[in-house]
């Protein structure tokens, strides 16, 4: 109906960044990047009925929320757009090794290959940050719960930088002093924390990663 | 110990979900999601740029940013052009021998403070009506109840769809359709 109207010029030349999942785009989302309204992450996973496997972190299928009534463990339905609302702290196991808190919401799409044997694409997308608008890393009692440390950055302030300078600190702070990792109300001592990317993780941060 | 959470959302583009075709609302955004046949026309995402329009190719695996402000329009789903404040991600995903849609509206509730439907003339590029819908705290159902209105205000009479400048008749406006659900008055050769 509009080919009278359209403009014959490649796609290239009148919208950048067309495709998100084209390899060349992906690789600027590798971590996480702002566009417009939104922060991106972009991720090539094994993704299948069976679960979501990290060509380098491994198996990371399970996820985890945490509510009033206590700990939530999902797992990831292909083709299915999930969300984790804001606020309510999160985590991906042996992904970071913290509970993420922030104050938008994060939607979150597998999208497996098209073979079994292709990667997929994981896709991330949450709010960019605004005004007062955080990013939180906190610990929780693995035994009871409790709230053991946390550290909220103002990333609507600072911007997305300062989230992975934050996540360091804040990484650092917990597994230096055994008295943040040692529950007030039963004594537990909880395993150390790691940052989100593997390539940084400490001996001691390995391992932990390993654990939970 | 283990318990569901409060708020679980889960808007699934496989052929068996409850909210297909469907708008959801979460805190900060809006979710469309829908699953068909490949023999079923697709649902072909178009842009306006300048004097003309793009037509985003029909690919296994698209995932395409509508910035805000950019109009756009989806062949068989919506019967305008819409230029919307708030950015949407459109996803195009085809396994197996289904094509999985979903569009997400939002990440920015506070930047989404209008909504505009238009009517371009496919043979010389006019615009031939515009309207604007405030959107502000009530975000898009303010835009889903006045889509009708305009619609209805487009097609009727002929004139309203006639260009003043090459004199090209547009076809009739329809609103946003609930594929999948019984739209007897709606084929796809209606819908452009």
């Amino acid at each position: 109906m509009f080919a009278q109207i359209e403009i014959k010029e490649p796609i290239d030349k009148i919208i950048d960044d067309w495709d998100f999942l084209n390899d060349r785009v992906l690789s600027h989302f590798s971590t996480f990047r702002p566009a417009g309204h939104n922060i991106f992450g972009l991720r090539r996973r094994f993704i299948s009925p069976s679960g979501m496997n990290d060509p380098k972190k491994g198996n990371i299928s399970s996820f985890f929320e945490l509510g009033p009534k206590g700990i939530s463990e999902g797992r990831h339905e292909l083709l299915g757009l999930r969300v984790t609302t804001a606020g309510t702290p999160h985590r991906v196991a042996h992904n970071f090794g913290y509970w993420h808190l922030n104050d938008k919401d994060e939607l979150y799409v597998p999208i497996p290959g098209r073979s079994p044997d292709e990667l997929g694409h994981y896709v991330v997308v949450m709010g960019l940050p605004r005004d007062r608008e955080t990013d939180g890393f906190a610990w929780y009692c693995e035994n009871c719960l409790t709230l053991l440390f946390d550290f909220t950055i103002e990333t609507g302030q600072t911007g997305l930088a300062a989230f992975w300078k934050g996540e360091r600190e804040a990484v650092n702070r917990y597994n230096a002093d055994l008295g943040l990792r040692t529950c007030p109300e039963c004594n537990h001592v909880n395993p150390r924390g790691y940052c989100w990317n593997k390539a940084k993780d400490t001996p001691e941060e390995a391992e932990a990663r390993g654990h939970w | 110990m283990m318990d569901a959470p409060i708020l679980r959302y889960l808007f699934s583009m496989k052929p068996d979900s409850a909210t297909l075709g469907q708008w959801r609302r979460t805190h900060d955004y809006e979710v469309w999601t829908h699953c068909q046949t490949k023999n079923e026309p697709p649902l072909t995402l178009w842009e306006a740029h300048g004097a003309g329009v793009v037509r985003l190719p029909d690919q296994d695996t698209l995932m395409h940013v509508i910035k805000g402000g950019v109009p756009h329009h989806v062949e068989q789903l919506f019967g305008y052009w819409r230029a919307c404040d708030s950015d949407i991600v459109w996803f195009r995903i085809v396994r197996d021998d289904r094509v999985h849609y979903a569009m997400v509206l939002g990440g920015c509730p506070s930047a989404y403070e209008s909504d505009k439907l238009l009517w371009i003339c496919p043979s010389c590029a006019n615009v031939l009506q515009q309207h604007e819908i405030v959107t502000g705290r009530k975000g898009v159902q303010r835009f889903w109840r006045q889509e009708g209105s305009f619609i209805d205000e487009f097609n009727n009479p002929v004139e309203h769809r006639t260009c003043d400048k090459c004199g090209h008749v547009h076809p009739p406006a329809y609103r946003f359709r609930q594929l999948g659900k019984l739209d007897s008055s709606m084929t796809p050769e209606v819908a452009w």
